[in-house]
């Protein structure tokens, strides 16, 4: 039989239709399921995963999703219950009582109890574990466990910051069996976070999975989440719009206008806790004299720095976030005066040249560092740039304090001690002495009467305003590149670091 | 004999280059300078030929300073080859036998290792400038230039001249001179103009990844390592220095062929 070429073709189709209609439907949620895997961007790597052997930022932007800490901030900054159910303190502010939460497992299945925080605190303190973090913990007498639930810290004075300490990413708390058995937490991290290590790939990337006995019900919302080493902020925002990243730590120009005029990501602005900061060394001649300090910081134009190295953001004279509640404006103390910078380069006399020693993967230091360098040049400071990697800044500027000038930016604590103590010792890394700060600072720390802190507080930000341990430049507008569809991420401003608990995708 | 109007063309090219090099500071803008007003010009804008970058500086005065780091890495590191590989060369031929098996393995373990990596690792421990990376780029080529050497000087040594020369009593010192230089440093001296155009890459590299030239120092490596964040935007930033970096490796690399044929047509007589 013959058929028609029109006939042969509309059975065909047909034919087709029926297959289709045919087909098995798909399962509906399947169908309209988001992504569940988060891929994180971040600008650097974590120098270890071991929450209280560091104070490095990028650690806790990574441990904040493997480990819980007592108290915590809520989106406020509120500190708000976390592992600790409720806490109550005596009146004299020297004892203070934790009731733990009792539904909280490990990563590895160990329950959580008392144990685990007293071995965490006694971590922190002991001497031979030598914390970073120690300091924080300095006044705390002694830490104890009257049951399993309960947990007494007592303290040698009364000290304001302790909520705020034990709520900031370094208290984490670790399982007391595995302090014991002396695991290897920088590189193995077991926490009670919403997230677990899945691997840490050296150079590359953090890989998570979620944590699914986690305490906070139907929390997290994610599947899996990628830390991803990123040092390159054009490879970071042309992947953040191409879809291979869902977050971009940080945004500058001149990618922050692709980004914006990208319909694939969106900028999530936040008001960083940052003070950026060109540090210098006082404890290296002519560092040491504070006129030469005057006159560095008379020749750079902060303004134009923040806005040519930073994308934008609002100046500041001390060391204290623009946003902080602490916050004195010492606008007025010292000016922008070239000629002043020109006529105190010119009577210094200089043994050889400054160090400007910038952190190479940092790429808005580094061009902050080329303005410093070339406002100095022009004053007639004798300056020399040197790009150091992370770890060597950790180690060689931070650490050793080896370095004239250097640029960084300093994140805030939820309390304003976390950010100015120690300052005035000459123990900090640009080795400031200044005994009447210290004071202040010190005295701030045991005052529970928040007028008086704030007063304190005020005559240490006054010192560090006259004295210029740090040329300040401002707190810079915080710009992270999320994916369009991307909701509930969220950064806790003064710990500098991200709750992914409520990330989803749409 | 036909006049060479290829070697001709790239001895003009290096003499350019040289002058630029050298006229610098008179002929463009100071590098250094940044005018935030000015930021990211076009090519062609007036005063600034092949316009400004990121900091408002001038991209012709960054180039043309960028040569001396350039030149510096591709002159010294060719220097300190050529010198280094013609001592150990030298020795090797005229010296004791057991030091050849020594100067063999010890050049072959430092070939064996990527270039840039051997470099970077050096650049670690002698610290970052253009000074430290002709010194370690000069001795990473050095067994280069050796073995070349090594090559050129051996067959002499067991030549009758030479032998007569040893028994006419001349001392090591002359012979090496009189007999074994005049040989192997022509061919040195090709080894080493080559390593030159590789070291201009290599310069470029480094400063590129921060372990050459540091900031704000005008250094090709440093200005592209600069500009591939303007890729979009200032293409120029990328083309400039990226085309000086081919031009001088073209150079160098064809003024070493031109050498070489220059000195087979010697030595054909």
């Amino acid at each position: 039989m013959l058929i028609r070429p029109a006939v042969r073709a509309a059975l065909l189709l047909m034919g087709l239709v029926a297959l289709v209609a045919c087909r098995p439907k798909q399962p509906a949620d399947d169908a309209v399921d988001a992504p569940s895997e988060l891929v994180f961007g971040l600008s650097g790597e974590p120098d270890t995963l071991d929450p209280h052997a560091t104070t490095g930022t990028l650690t806790f932007q990574v441990t904040r999703s493997l480990y819980d800490t007592l108290v915590e901030p809520d989106r406020d900054g509120t500190i708000v219950p976390a592992l600790a159910r409720e806490w109550s303190v005596d009146p004299e502010g020297l004892t203070w009582t934790f009731v733990l939460r009792d539904d909280v497992a490990f990563h590895d299945g160990s329950t959580f109890d008392a144990d685990d925080v007293v071995a965490s605190v006694t971590r922190i303190l002991g001497p031979e574990f030598a914390s970073p973090s120690a300091f924080e913990y300095e006044p705390i007498a002694a830490v104890e466990a009257p049951d399993a639930r309960t947990v007494v810290i007592r303290l040698h004075r009364p000290h304001a910051p302790l909520l705020a300490t034990l709520a900031s990413g370094w208290s984490a708390i670790l399982p007391s069996e595995l302090i014991a058995a002396g695991h290897d937490f920088a590189n193995e991290p077991v926490g009670t976070g919403p997230f677990a290590l899945v691997a840490w790939t050296r150079g590359s990337s953090i890989e998570l999975v979620r944590n699914d006995t986690y305490w906070q019900d139907g929390l997290p919302y994610l599947e899996r989440v990628v830390f991803r080493n990123v040092p390159e902020q054009a490879v970071m925002a042309r992947a953040l719009i191409a879809g291979e990243l869902d977050v971009a730590d940080i945004l500058v120009e001149p990618e922050l206008g692709l980004v914006r005029a990208a319909s694939s990501a969106d900028v999530y602005e936040s008001d960083s806790g940052l003070v950026l900061v060109l540090t210098i060394n006082t404890r290296r001649p002519p560092l040491d004299r504070l006129r030469v300090r005057r006159g560095i910081n008379a020749a750079i134009d902060k303004q134009a720095v923040i806005d040519a190295a930073y994308a934008g953001g609002r100046v500041v004279h001390t060391f204290m976030d623009a946003g902080s509640p602490y916050y004195v404006d010492f606008s007025d103390m010292h000016a922008y005066d070239p000629q002043f910078a020109a006529t105190v380069a010119a009577e210094t006399e200089f043994e050889r040249e400054l160090v400007l020693r910038l952190p190479q993967n940092y790429e808005p230091h580094v061009r902050a560092g080329e303005l410093y360098h070339e406002m100095l040049r022009q004053a007639g400071f004798p300056v020399r740039t040197e790009l150091v990697d992370w770890a060597t800044w950790l180690e060689d500027v931070y650490r050793a304090s080896r370095f004239d000038l250097t640029v960084i930016g300093h994140t805030g604590t939820l309390d304003p001690d976390g950010r100015l103590a120690r300052y005035g010792s000459g123990e900090t890394y640009e080795g400031w002495v200044n005994p009447v700060a210290l004071d202040a600072i010190e005295t701030a720390r045991v005052v529970a009467d928040q007028e008086r802190r704030r007063e304190l507080y005020a005559v240490a930000l006054e010192e560090l305003a006259r004295e210029l341990p740090f040329v300040y430049l401002g707190t810079p507008v915080g710009y992270i590149g999320l994916d369009a569809d991307l909701s509930g991420f969220h950064v806790d401003v003064q710990l500098s670091s991200y709750d992914l608990r409520r990330a989803q995708f749409r | 004999m036909r006049p060479d109007w290829a070697g001709r063309f790239v001895a003009a090219l290096l003499l350019v280059q040289i002058a630029l090099a050298l006229g610098a500071p008179l002929l463009f803008p100071d590098p250094l300078t940044q005018r935030l007003d000015r930021v990211l010009l076009r090519p062609g804008s007036r005063g600034h030929p092949l316009g400004t970058d990121h900091l408002g500086r001038d991209v012709a005065g960054r180039v043309a300073h960028g040569a001396r780091s350039s030149l510096v890495a591709a002159f010294g590191s060719a220097a300190i080859a050529f010198v280094g590989g013609m001592a150990l060369g030298l020795i090797d031929a005229a010296g004791p036998k057991s030091l050849r098996a020594v100067f063999g393995v010890l050049a072959d373990a430092t070939l064996a290792f990527p270039t840039i990596l051997l470099a970077m690792t050096l650049a670690l421990v002698f610290g970052r400038g253009v000074a430290q990376l002709s010194v370690v780029l000069g001795s990473v080529y050095i067994p280069v230039v050796y073995r070349v050497v090594r090559s050129q000087a051996r067959p002499v040594v067991a030549l009758d001249y030479y032998r007569i020369s040893r028994a006419l009593g001349t001392g090591p010192i002359g012979r090496v001179v009189l007999h074994l230089v005049p040989h192997a440093a022509p061919h040195a001296l090709v080894q080493a103009a080559g390593l030159a155009a590789l070291a201009i890459g290599a310069e470029a590299a480094l400063s590129f990844l921060g372990m050459g030239a540091q900031p704000p120092e005008p250094s090709w490596g440093l200005l592209l390592s600069d500009a591939r964040r303007y890729l979009g935007q200032a293409p120029y930033l990328t083309v400039v220095p990226g085309a000086a970096v081919i031009v001088a490796t073209f150079s160098f690399q064809y003024g070493s062929d031109r050498l070489a044929a220059w000195i087979r047509r010697y030595d054909d007589g």
